[in-house]
């Protein structure tokens, strides 16, 4: 292209640099404006929750915590971050290694399948329990029988996270093993590697940041679940409510400041994950951008 | 059906096939097929899918109608500075600037319950905003002001996560051609950079719009000519597959990078995104990637 | 595996029911659990524990058909017990007359929560459907409460009309056509009235109205009591099925008894229900507003005024345009 350094006019407009990028009055105004704009819009919201919760004084926040309604809600939720996520991990590597390290026909319906909860709404996705699992389902005189207790219990709780949140480790996986395709385990394999050694130490070092990106974000969406849980938990306080259904329970009761309270504990997680994705993009760019130059 | 996919799939020496393929089925079919099929099959029972779905729409932010020139006013004000933030995040470089990428999808990770509270208490009769102004000397209806920033902060990211995809992989020849030939900024801003942008703005536009006015029709509507004009998701995929071929799995494997190309790009739908939207975006993000990946085949 | 092991129960030698309410009962309930849980330990010297659940009266209902493990139900309006019954037949067709008083140990009425100062000046059923008048009901689809409501608005209209349906019909619309937005339950209307700051007036459950009135929000709203309301019975019932089950009757059957009891009644009209015991509500003289109250049989019962208005294709869903 043109060559400034080649260029003959010597005089002081074409010294000038390009306008290849606005002023430095132009961008500080701008970044100010758009910081302002987020201060105001994107954290008041945070900022109104830890408000309240200043508002109401440690020891009360405290209090508000250790009720024992809110001990089991905390409880539940955890218990059903702890059994969904690894059991949808373990699910997305099953699924990407079945669908990326092979051929077949028929990958673009599983594709699709592993998507269905995605673009299903929650609310469905809680019914569709209840018609299984209820008394009046399919399943239900059966499970009356034996004395099994499903829906408006623990388990369909956990089973309805365990449907809402089921494509996203998969989700995050299958492009990404897709583009690294077969080479290095083809290689591992031909050297004398098993399949689980393979596995273990070619495909899932590769993979990790996707992985724990996936995780993070099955996490997130299972601690935060509304829909779903709402329609499968019988709405039984102390016992079958998570954390998010609580707050409405505490809302719904002007009980305000111990809303506030658990809410503010789910804000911190939500924070939490977004600023443990930055850290894992920024970790992920920078071997980019250190193995580019090698 | 496994062993047929075992008669149909290329040889290969890769292990596990039929194991992984396995777990894989067994796990869908036991908590997605069957149960939807059950639905399918009572879903004939039509009264009841109404009736548990007014049951169980438990809205915690404000279900009311909220009118169409507060929505529209909320969305065009998401439009103008969302805008400004999407440019200010690809072009700048200031401190803190990932960290408040991160948080654009704030208003996605916040569960429901949390942002229908907070949201509700900031546009309340004695919320937040309603004191904050009443002490600044300033008494107006704060309702209509408190539903647009209850607005605002729902329909944020839209704008700005589908401008900056466009703008990260906007071509700057254009733009040093313009400067060359002597052009100013803002002309060059004018004539060159914004019009290939309106597109994105305006998509954005319309989903934080659809948002906010909760029109579920409405947002079925524009996704659906969304993805018309974009096209479907398999297509794009299909389009994407076949662009890594032809440039040679090469040129595009980052083997260490666990598969982070850009941050921006790698924006999956966060935790807690409604289905409808997260469907869209990831459309969109599916065709940008296809499109670079062909531009860079040249 | 996943039997019978409630993973967050408590200490498995105890006794726990499960009280299936609608919404506005939950202060109400919480405190007479600890009431009836120092009463049971006194004369049982056994530990019980009562877990409440609470949504609308009609999703209630529906939960419980479809198996939703409450011993006792104690729900808005006897219909949707009823539909227990026809559904799932967890208890007998003869519920009602196992208990005194319809098996309503409170009853309550319907009135309307204004902000402070009654600024819009409304007064009685026909202001409700004054132009620029916002109002905020439940869905009767879903919501005990609501449907209460709905009866208590019709009777007024037949009255002022002299029976005259078409004309009762247009008032009632008139009502609806104010809603903007109709909650599933009546304290999500509550809330949404009080908290959110959307409506002129609340049609509220009276005991709703007197907690805000009284309670949450006395300098910002006040009640005002219509000409003539209607006598809403809320029911409580033992669920045979369930109890059977899990050999609590005689816990459950203690439970109900002692809301007619004399300390029950007395937290009933703590929580501004009207007791049915006079002594209990002689500690509130000023609580409870006089007024004419209409009955549900006015009516024909609620198995007839529910399949004139409520069911699929009735009087409401002709009225009620939603987004119209």
């Amino acid at each position: 292209m043109l060559d400034h350094a080649s260029s003959f006019d010597a005089s002081p407009a074409a010294r000038q640099p390009l306008p290849l990028t606005e002023s430095a009055g132009a961008r500080t105004l701008l970044i100010t404006i758009a910081l302002g704009f987020l201060l105001l819009f994107l954290l008041l919201p945070l900022i109104v929750v830890f408000a309240e919760v200043l508002r109401l004084g440690f020891d009360s926040y405290w209090a508000a915590l250790r009720e024992p309604e809110a001990l089991a809600a905390i409880r539940l939720t955890l218990l059903t971050a702890l059994i969904v996520v690894p059991f949808n991990a373990v699910f997305g590597i099953a699924a990407a290694w079945a669908i990326t390290k092979f051929q077949f026909a028929g990958q673009n319906l599983l594709i699709t399948l592993v998507d269905l909860p995605f673009s299903v709404s929650p609310v469905i996705g809680g019914m569709v329990f209840v018609l299984l699992f209820g008394l009046q389902g399919v399943f239900g005189p059966w499970l009356a029988a034996h004395d099994i207790k499903i829906i408006f219990a623990i388990p369909g709780v956990i089973i309805a996270t365990l449907f809402v949140t089921l494509p996203f480790v998969a989700r995050e996986l299958i492009p990404l093993m897709q583009k690294q395709g077969t080479d290095c385990e083809e290689a591992a394999l031909m050297l004398g590697a098993s399949g689980w050694q393979t596995l273990f130490r070619v495909t899932l070092p590769n993979i990790k940041w996707g992985l724990l990106y996936g995780v993070l974000l099955c996490n997130g969406r299972a601690i935060g679940e509304f829909g779903a849980v709402a329609v499968v938990s019988g709405h039984i306080v102390g016992h079958t409510t998570t954390m998010p259904l609580y707050i409405v329970v505490l809302y719904n009761d002007f009980n305000f400041p111990a809303a506030f309270a658990v809410a503010s504990l789910l804000t911190l997680i939500a924070f939490a994950t977004l600023i443990l994705r930055t850290i894992l993009e920024w970790r992920a760019e920078q071997r980019l951008a250190s193995s580019r130059l090698h | 059906m496994i062993a047929g996919a075992i008669a149909i799939r290329q040889r290969s020496i890769i292990p596990g096939f039929g194991l992984s393929l396995g777990v894989m089925l067994s796990y869908l079919g036991l908590i997605v097929i069957i149960p939807l099929c059950v639905l399918l099959l009572k879903a004939s029972d039509a009264g009841w899918a109404k009736i548990w779905m007014e049951l169980s729409s438990l809205r915690t932010l404000a279900a009311f109608r909220v009118s169409f020139g507060i929505a529209f006013l909320a969305a065009a004000f998401n439009a103008v500075f969302g805008f400004i933030v999407a440019w200010v995040l690809v072009r700048y470089e200031f401190v803190g600037r990932r960290l408040i990428d991160a948080m654009i999808d704030l208003p996605f990770a916040l569960p429901t319950a949390v942002a229908g509270v907070s949201l509700t208490q900031i546009y309340a009769e004695n919320g937040w905003l309603g004191s904050v102004l009443a002490v600044a000397g300033i008494k107006v209806a704060f309702t209509p002001l408190g539903i647009l920033v209850a607005l605002a902060f729902v329909g944020l990211p839209f704008v700005v996560r589908t401008v900056q995809p466009i703008l990260q992989d906007f071509d700057r020849e254009a733009e040093e051609a313009g400067a060359l030939l002597g052009a100013s900024r803002w002309n060059i801003l004018r004539r060159v950079v914004f019009p290939p942008l309106v597109p994105a703005v305006m998509t954005g536009f319309t989903l934080a719009f659809a948002r906010g006015i909760e029109r579920i029709r409405l947002r079925h509507l524009y996704c659906r000519q969304y993805a018309r004009l974009f096209r479907d998701r398999s297509a794009a995929d299909h389009h994407q597959a076949r662009a890594v071929r032809l440039c040679g799995r090469n040129r595009d494997r980052e083997p260490d990078a666990g598969g982070v190309l850009h941050p921006a790009a790698h924006h999956q739908p966060a935790a807690g995104m409604d289905p409808e939207t997260a469907r869209c975006l990831t459309m969109h993000r599916a065709l940008t990637r296809v499109r670079r990946r062909a531009s860079r085949c040249r | 595996m996943i039997a019978s092991c409630d993973l967050l129960d408590i200490a498995y030698a105890d006794t726990t029911l499960l009280n299936a309410s609608y919404e506005p009962t939950r202060r109400f309930y919480s405190d007479l659990n600890k009431a009836f849980a120092a009463h049971w330990q006194a004369e049982q010297g056994e530990k019980i524990t009562i877990y409440q659940s609470h949504a609308g009266s009609g999703a209630q209902a529906r939960s419980v058909t479809f198996g939703l493990e409450a011993d006792v139900v104690t729900l808005a309006l006897a219909y949707d017990i009823d539909a227990i019954v026809e559904r799932a037949k967890l208890l007998p067709g003869d519920w009602q007359k196992r208990l005194p008083n319809n098996s309503a140990p409170y009853t309550s009425t319907i009135v309307f929560l204004v902000r402070k100062g009654n600024p819009k000046q409304i007064r009685d059923w026909p202001d409700l459907a004054r132009e620029g008048i916002s109002v905020i009901t439940p869905n009767p689809k879903t919501s005990g409460g609501a449907r209460w409501n709905y009866m208590a608005a019709w009777g007024f209209a037949l009255r002022l009309h002299d029976n005259d349906e078409r004309q009762a019909r247009d008032l009632l619309a008139g009502i609806y056509r104010n809603a903007p937005v109709l909650d599933t339950g009546a304290r999500g209307a509550t809330i949404t009235f009080t908290r959110r700051g959307i409506g002129d007036v609340l049609i509220a459950w009276e005991n709703e109205a007197l907690l805000v009135a009284r309670e949450t929000g006395p300098e910002d709203f006040e009640v005002v009591v219509p000409s003539v309301s209607i006598l809403a019975e809320p029911p409580v019932a033992v669920v045979d099925k369930v109890v059977n089950q899990r050999g609590t009757r005689k816990a459950a059957e203690a439970y109900l008894s002692f809301l007619y009891a004399p300390e029950g009644q007395q937290l009933v009209a703590k929580h501004y229900y009207r007791p049915r015991l006079q002594e209990a509500a002689e500690g509130y003289p000023d609580r409870f507003a006089q007024l004419e109250l209409m009955h549900i049989d006015d009516f024909g019962g609620w198995a007839k005024a529910y399949k004139t208005h409520f069911a699929e294709g009735g009087i409401f869903d002709q009225i009620y345009r939603p987004g119209g």
